[in-house]
C-alpha cells in the first residue's frame, strides 16, 4: 500500500499526534499508516481523508500485484 | 490501556499472588505451582507499575491494537493446542510422565507469554499481514 498522508499532513500543518487525536487512534497507528505497513479500515481511511480535506482515492493506492496477493490470501 | 484496565490487571496480579500463597500454605504438594503463581502475580504487578509510570501518551485502543490483540491471542491458542497435542502423544507413549498441576500451570504460563509475544511481534510489524 502506498500513501500520500505525509504530504497532505504537511500541506495542512497537522502533526501525527494531532491527526491521531482527531481520528481517535494511537500515534503509532498513524506512523505505520505512513510507512505503508498498516492497511486501514475503510472507516479510518475515510476519517483521515476528511480531516486532511481530500478523498480516500487521493490518499491511498495499491499496486496491482499487491492487491492480487491480498485477494488470493 | 485505561486506568480501569490497569486496576483490573493489578487485581489479577493480586489474585495470582493470593492463589500462590494459599497453595504454598495449604497444599505443600503443589509448592512448585504455588511458586509459579506467586512469581506471575509479582511480574504482572511490576509490569503494570512500569507502564503506568513511564507511559508517554494515552494508551488507547484503536482498530489496529484490537485487531493485533485478537489475532495474537488466536495464534497463541493454536500454538498451545499444538503443544497440548504433542504433550498428550508423549504422555500416552509413556515418554514423559508430567505432574498434572505443574503441567496445567506451565500451559497457563505458555498461553499468556506466547500471546504477548505474538502481539509484540505484530505491533512491531505494524499489521497482521502475511
Amino acid at each position: 500500500m502506498q500513501t500520500r498522508m505525509k504530504e497532505f499532513r504537511a500541506r495542512h500543518g497537522v502533526t501525527q499526534a494531532d491527526l491521531a487525536d482527531r481520528v481517535g487512534v494511537r500515534r503509532e497507528t498513524i506512523v505505520h499508516l505512513e510507512k505503508g505497513t498498516y492497511t486501514p479500515s475503510l472507516r479510518l481511511a475515510w476519517q483521515i481523508a476528511r480531516v486532511l480535506e481530500t478523498t480516500v482515492d487521493e490518499l491511498f493506492s495499491f499496486d496491482d500485484e499487491e492487491a492480487e496477493n491480498e485477494d488470493s490470501s | 490501556m485505561t486506568e480501569r484496565n490497569y486496576t483490573l490487571k493489578n487485581w489479577m496480579g493480586v489474585g495470582f499472588i493470593v492463589a500462590g500463597a494459599l497453595l504454598l500454605l495449604f497444599a505443600p504438594a503443589y509448592s512448585m505451582v504455588g511458586s509459579i503463581l506467586l512469581n506471575v502475580g509479582a511480574v504482572v504487578i511490576f509490569m503494570i507499575f512500569i507502564r503506568r509510570r513511564w507511559r508517554k501518551e494515552p494508551d488507547i485502543q484503536d482498530e489496529r491494537t484490537k485487531k493485533i490483540g485478537a489475532v495474537g491471542l488466536s495464534w497463541s491458542w493454536l500454538l498451545t493446542l499444538m503443544l497440548m497435542c504433542v504433550l498428550y502423544l508423549l504422555t500416552i507413549g509413556q515418554v514423559i510422565d508430567p505432574d498434572p498441576g505443574l503441567l496445567l500451570a506451565g500451559l497457563m504460563l505458555f498461553l499468556g507469554v506466547s500471546g504477548r509475544l505474538f502481539q509484540v511481534y505484530f505491533y512491531r510489524k505494524g499489521d497482521i499481514g502475511y
